[in-house]
């Protein structure tokens, strides 16, 4: 059986961040510019060498479509144990254009498995995995969070879904699967290993797809046209607030937020009088 | 940048605002009426309707339906087909498809669910709609278009884009943004329920069980509340207390180093640094100080609650809600009064189950 | 008048001669050849990190000879080795001139110098049985020893003690023919002879002169054939591995050569054969164990085990040399390896000079490069990688603890201080600048230094973790990188001197960062503040009360630097500080079980060793404990807090405490 994953090299958004208002960019605030492998496309990966581990899968090959800066994935993938790796290059970055330069590329390798991160930790917008199986007509299982059993015609996952739930699920292989970052205990690749494979240099294959064709991104069929939309403007609101806050802060119009619950209210008294208290907050917020 | 394509058909004279009834395993979500909220909104704006759509077998639509229709007023497109039964990306694609197609909205909303984000891309690329994962908020501006703000990097930035109705498009919702629909109904009249039919065709997938969330047993990284005992439970016997507490609100146990390295607790339900981090949208810690390795692995929580006899303990600088207390004394008349509150509902499922909540 | 002289030829034998020289040949052999073996696993083994000069390795020896080096700190043992090992030697000697005397033209053995030589002989006799009688006590009924039991030892000092007394038996019986009084000298014999005298006819006592010789020659033989087996071959061994100790300092780790991915991991070629004659020449004495932290707290980490199971890797490819590679992990549990804390302690008791820990983290290494790490492992080294910190905090909340203290920092923001106006660099290193029970440390330091008006300037931001949890918890290549990063900062702020409180961040600049070639100098800050006190620089308030202080060694201090006095000193120059010394200090020191990465790996079994270090503290009965290393003050606190004991003592670093008391 033969796996092909797809990686991303992305900014650590777990940092604190910069946004460069103008440019609409972002720029983390840390020592060195910090990208990371996105940990959904490392666990696609763990979870593709496990297979290979234990003799299910028996070639593991890496692509990612970046830039040369984004080539790190693709020599962590190597000093993972895969197989192969290649670069696939673009003039335009958006995902839609990545799953159609994945769509060429992976038709050509004969994959029975393609495995994806299920979203990146920049843009978040898990479009790439669906996007991929729909130009290659390919069945998927999206939101993995474990690779049970794989046989050579079929893979069983456990799919994981709201508050916990979940679905054992059993799709018919060729597929493609999308993985969250906790489906595969990550292995620890040592540093020597990863200096080892940077003095092998990464293949690339260059594709022209640009915006130009009137929206043709898809140079065989036209199967999918994303027309990609202006970016207005781009804020940062405090990280340290829950999501609820930080609503009100925009619909504040953008204000500056508040100090983050150093006044959050302390009640205090008898016991009987706190337990009432605590129920009727969770009464309140309907966790009862 | 890309420009906008502008070159489609014009928008309809009355445009629709579709929604798509958001279903798990068989019951209806609250997030579904958050999405009607937001698609009530955007139809007056517009000066369009707002319609639902609802998939499902014959064997649930009956009650899916029940549920739904006392609820709302708008026109519901059903379709029933026994390949609607469990989610199935197939499924689902051709179910919408088949309504889009016949009702033709500028507007879709779904929830950005595990089961939207799955099909609602393949959808677009399928119907030549645009997407947008992941929004936050929708607002109709003048001149038929909408602001969308979208969220990315981990919900860090908030990207806001207009985009202009002519191109229809797909919007999928975070949950418990928009506030949910009142559901008192002034009208009696109960609401159309337009049949469509579908193509079936032949899945590659299949779901072989459901497995549901046993907040007792499973990873406290996925459970949705978690209550939590640190150094002040005191013992091994008296986290009993957290427990029973835990069961009452249907959350799982956890607890801080002091108590694992105490040997009261396993280390899998360790919360911190060298624990798990877990972000549950209830947090309540009982006896635990917060230490800076404690707070590392719970403060992206959605709500937390803090109760510690200790009023300077750090937990309070990151609890929504602090108690000055004893939890021996305290966590026993909380869970009662819970326990209390879901008997003397009568129903078979404790109240909150009833809505199973996203 | 007898000539004064051994009287010997009369009664022995060609045959026994034959017997004796040809059965030692061959015992010798055989003992000769079983070394052989095992010196050819041993060259299987991968290149070790040292440097061989045959000038040095005399000079050891000499050394170990004249002052024994680690066997005073058990006088029992020193003594009761001693007693066997002279004694053994006087008597070879003896038998040696024995053999000159009658199978060579040499003739020199009598008159005043037989005399001589006979007292000192009866003597060595004496002692040697003394020591082997203090060995067999100490084997069979000293509780507190260390030994564990073994037939095959036992066996041996038996022998040996057989050896003994069958050569006085048998010099009894060559005196008790004639009994010449000049063989009074040898007073047992004597008296051995007159016994025999009185109990056997004369006749009886050649034969039985010639049965015990026998029997005496029997047992050297037997003595000679098992003188390579097992412990025994100490004897020879101990003299290389002393011969061959480590000059480096002791708390720098060696390098090592990675095995290329054709070799199996853990096989013989994976080990230094500086690590696999170590484990032959182990003397089982298990003074290594005593003191492990790790074993003293009941983890599975023995460190004789370790030594052990090495020399067991040597046997089991001597015997199955065509089988399936044998691994050191067939034996060696990972658990164990991760239980190490790097103290040093071991290093310390050893007194042949094996190199312990350093085979633990060898193998720990290996375990790295496959990625078989835990996941607290995985998240401290990938946090490193990515975050420049073993906590994997966010790196630019580095600066938090400086907030609003107008600290002076070369860095790249627009407050930056040029960095030749400064004479120190103070080294803040990652617990002091993330961990909260440590920037307290950091910041009593900065108060202290301007206390006393010394010109230092901060890192900021552009500091990275030195490297030190790299290196223990076994990613070497992780390690040289932040090297290479921090020389390059370091150079960049044209400033030579470097002060740091942390023990780690010292060791690793002082001994670690190699390349700098005395560049920097780098000091703690009990050393820098010891001098600003005796500077006159720093002026202490009284405030009447009496403490009671004790003081706990980090090992990275005191067993690896060597500085045992500065913050002992320091604990001292406050008015009114009593200082309480805990049993196990100075190069005794017990540690807290901080170091080897252990902050960042979970603890395995029941007792932790931080909790048996905190409950010494306190049975001292001093109400602060003073530390010097911000890992012991976070270990000791989070015992303290385990066990309840916060109002009873309170941790605190040597910088805290002088803060407190410092006049403004």
């Amino acid at each position: 059986m033969r796996i092909a994953v797809c990686l991303k090299e992305v900014i650590d958004a777990r940092l604190p961040l910069k946004v460069d208002m103008s440019a609409g960019r972002i720029i983390p605030t840390s020592l060195e510019s910090r990208s990371i492998l996105n940990p959904a496309d490392r666990a696609a990966l763990d979870s593709a060498m496990r297979l290979k581990e234990q003799k299910q899968a028996t070639r593991v090959e890496a692509f990612s479509v970046c830039g040369v800066e984004g080539q790190e994935a693709l020599w962590y993938s190597l000093a993972r144990g895969a197989d192969y790796a290649e670069r696939l290059g673009l003039p335009i970055a958006g995902a839609p254009y990545t799953a159609a330069a994945l769509a060429l590329r992976l038709a050509v390798g004969e994959f029975d498995l393609i495995c994806c991160g299920d979203e990146t930790l920049d843009n978040s917008s898990a479009v790439v995995g669906p996007l991929l199986a729909e130009l290659m007509d390919l069945p998927q299982v999206t939101s993995v969070v474990r690779v049970r059993e794989c046989t050579e015609t079929s893979i069983v996952v456990e799919r994981g879904l709201e508050r916990g739930h979940r679905e054992l699920v059993e799709m018919e292989l060729p597929g493609l699967l999308t993985l969250k970052p906790d489906s595969a205990e990550p292995h620890y690749v040592s540093f020597r290993r990863l200096q080892e494979v940077h003095t092998r240099s990464i293949p690339v294959r260059q594709f022209e797809l640009s915006s130009a064709d009137t929206g043709l991104i898809w140079p065989k069929e036209a199967k999918f046209a994303p027309p990609r939309a202006r970016v207005k403007k781009a804020f940062t609101p405090d990280a340290r607030m829950s999501p609820a806050e930080r609503m009100r802060t925009i619909m504040a119009g953008g204000l500056a937020p508040q100090e983050a619950n150093s006044k959050s209210p302390i009640i205090e008294g008898d016991p009987e009088y706190v337990a009432e208290q605590l129920f009727r907050f969770l009464k309140h917020h309907e966790f009862v | 940048m890309p420009e906008l394509d502008n070159s489609d058909n014009t928008l309809a004279v009355v445009p629709i605002i579709a929604v798509l009834v958001e279903t798990h395993w068989g019951k209806i979500q609250r997030l579904t009426y958050e999405l009607l909220s937001d698609a009530r909104k955007l139809a007056a704006s517009l000066k369009g309707k707002a319609e639902l759509i609802l998939l499902g077998s014959p064997q649930i639509v009956p009650s899916m339906v029940g549920d739904l229709a006392p609820k709302v007023t708008e026109t519901i497109n059903l379709i029933e087909n026994d390949a609607l039964g469990e989610f199935s990306t197939e499924g689902y694609l051709g179910a919408l498809s088949a309504v889009l197609n016949s009702l033709r909205p500028s507007v879709l909303f779904l929830g950005a669910t595990a089961n939207g984000r799955d099909f609602a891309p393949r959808l677009a690329a399928r119907l030549r709609y645009a997407y947008f994962p992941h929004c936050l908020l929708v607002k109709a501006l003048p001149g038929n278009c909408l602001e969308i703000t979208r969220v990315t990097h981990g919900g860090r930035v908030h990207v806001l884009t207009n985009w202009s109705l002519i191109k229809p498009i797909i919007l999928s919702m975070r949950s418990g943004v928009a506030d949910a629909v009142a559901l008192s109904t002034k009208d009696p009249r109960p609401p159309d329920i337009r049949a469509h039919s579908m193509n079936i065709s032949a899945s590659h997938v299949r779901i072989k069980a459901r497995i549901p969330a046993n907040p007792g047993t499973q990873d406290i990284r996925e459970a949705e509340r978690l209550v939590s005992g640190g150094k002040g439970v005191g013992g091994k016997e008296e986290f009993v207390l957290i427990r029973e507490l835990a069961d009452a609100l249907g959350a799982g146990v956890a607890a801080s180093r002091a108590a694992v390295d105490l040997g009261w607790i396993e280390y899998a339900r360790q919360v911190g640094q060298t624990g798990k981090a877990v972000t549950p949208r209830l947090y309540l810690a009982a006896g635990i100080s917060g230490a800076s390795h404690h707070l590392a692995g719970m403060r992206d929580s959605q709500k937390i609650v803090a109760l510690n006899t200790d009023r300077k303990a750090p937990i309070f600088t990151v609890a929504h809600l602090g108690a000055v207390g004893d939890l021996h004394q305290v966590l026993p008349r909380l869970t009662q009064k819970i326990k209390t509150l879901k008997g003397g509902r009568g129903s078979d499922k404790p109240a909150s189950h009833s809505v199973a909540e996203i | 008048m007898q000539e004064v002289t051994r009287q010997i030829e009369w009664n022995v034998a060609s045959w026994m001669l034959a017997f004796l020289y040809i059965g030692s040949f061959l015992a010798l052999f055989l003992s000769a050849w079983r070394l052989c073996r095992r010196v050819s696993v041993w060259r299987k083994g991968c290149p070790a990190d040292i440097r061989i000069s045959l000038g040095r390795a005399l000079k050891n020896v000499a050394d170990w000879t004249v002052n024994r080096s680690r066997m005073p700190r058990d006088r029992f043992a020193a003594t009761m080795h001693s007693l066997i090992l002279w004694g053994f030697i006087i008597l070879l000697i003896g038998t040696t001139l024995v053999f000159l005397e009658h199978q060579t033209p040499l003739h020199f053995y009598y008159g005043n110098f037989y005399l001589i030589a006979s007292t000192i002989l009866e003597l060595g006799g004496i002692a040697f049985l003394a020591g082997l009688s203090m060995a067999v006590y100490r084997r069979h009924s000293d509780r507190k020893s260390s030994l564990k039991p073994s037939k095959l030892i036992d066996g041996m000092l038996y022998l040996l003690i057989a050896i003994g007394v069958t050569g006085f038996v048998v010099e009894g019986f060559r005196i008790s023919v004639s009994l010449p009084a000049f063989e009074k000298v040898s007073f047992v014999g004597y008296g051995l002879a007159l016994a025999a005298r009185r109990m056997f006819s004369p006749i009886m006592v050649p034969r039985l002169h010639q049965a015990f010789w026998v029997v005496h020659a029997a047992l050297c033989i037997a003595f000679f054939a098992a003188g390579t087996l097992y412990f025994m071959r100490h004897v020879i061994l101990s003299m290389t591995t002393v011969a061959l100790q480590p000059t480096r300092a002791h708390g720098t780790l060696r390098s090592y050569a990675f095995p290329t991915t054709a070799e199996t991991m853990g096989s013989v070629t994976t080990i230094s054969w500086k690590d696999l004659l170590d484990g032959d020449a182990c003397t089982t004495c298990g003074r290594c164990s005593s003191v492990c932290p790790a074993t003293t707290a009941g983890k599975a980490l023995d460190p004789r085990q370790i030594v052990l199971k090495l020399s067991n890797l040597v046997d089991r490819n001597i015997a199955g040399a065509n089988d399936k590679c044998s691994t050191a992990f067939d034996t060696i549990s990972d658990r164990e390896l991760w239980d190490c804390t790097t103290c040093g302690a071991c290093v310390y008791e050893c007194p042949v000079n094996i190199e312990v820990y350093d085979k633990i983290i060898d193998l720990r290494r290996q375990l790295v490069d496959a990625g078989r790490i835990s996941s607290g492992a995985r998240l401290s080294l990938e946090g490193l990688k990515q975050r420049q910190n073993p906590w994997d905090y966010d790196p630019s909340q580095r600066v938090t603890w400086a907030e609003g203290l107008k600290v002076p920092v070369f860095d790249e923001t627009p407050s930056a201080v040029p960095p030749e106006s400064a004479e120190w660099i103070y080294w803040v290193g990652c617990a002091g600048a993330f961990e909260p029970s440590a920037q307290s440390i950091t910041k009593s330091m900065i108060s202290l230094l301007r206390k006393a008006n010394v010109s230092f300037v901060t890192l900021g931001c552009k500091e990275r973790c030195t490297g030190d949890p790299a290196r223990r918890l076994g990613d070497e290549a992780l390690f040289q990188s932040f090297k290479n990063k921090n020389l390059e900062t370091l150079r960049a702020s044209r400033v030579k001197k470097i002060v740091t409180h942390c023990p780690h961040c010292l060791n690793t600049f002082k001994n670690e960062y190699q390349n700098h070639e005395g560049e920097f100098t780098v000091i703690h800050h009990s050393q820098l503040l010891n001098t600003l006190v005796k500077e006159g620089k720093l002026q202490f308030a009284n405030d009447g009360g009496s403490k009671a202080i004790t003081f706990h060694d980090p090992c990275y201090l005191g067993r690896h630097n060597g500085e045992f006095d500065a913050p002992r000193d320091l604990v001292k120059v406050v008015p009114g500080n009593q200082l309480v010394e805990m049993k196990r200090s100075r190069d005794r020191s017990f540690c807290c079980g901080g170091g080897g990465g252990q902050m960042w790996l979970e603890s395995s079994g029941q007792q932790r060793i931080e909790g048996l270090r905190l409950a010494e503290a306190v049975d001292t009965g001093a109400r602060v404990l003073a530390t010097a290393c911000p890992f012991c003050k976070i270990m000791l606190e989070s015992a303290s807090t385990t066990a309840g004991h916060q109002d009873l003592i309170q941790i605190k670093d040597i910088a805290e405490i002088l803060n407190e008391a410092a006049k403004p």
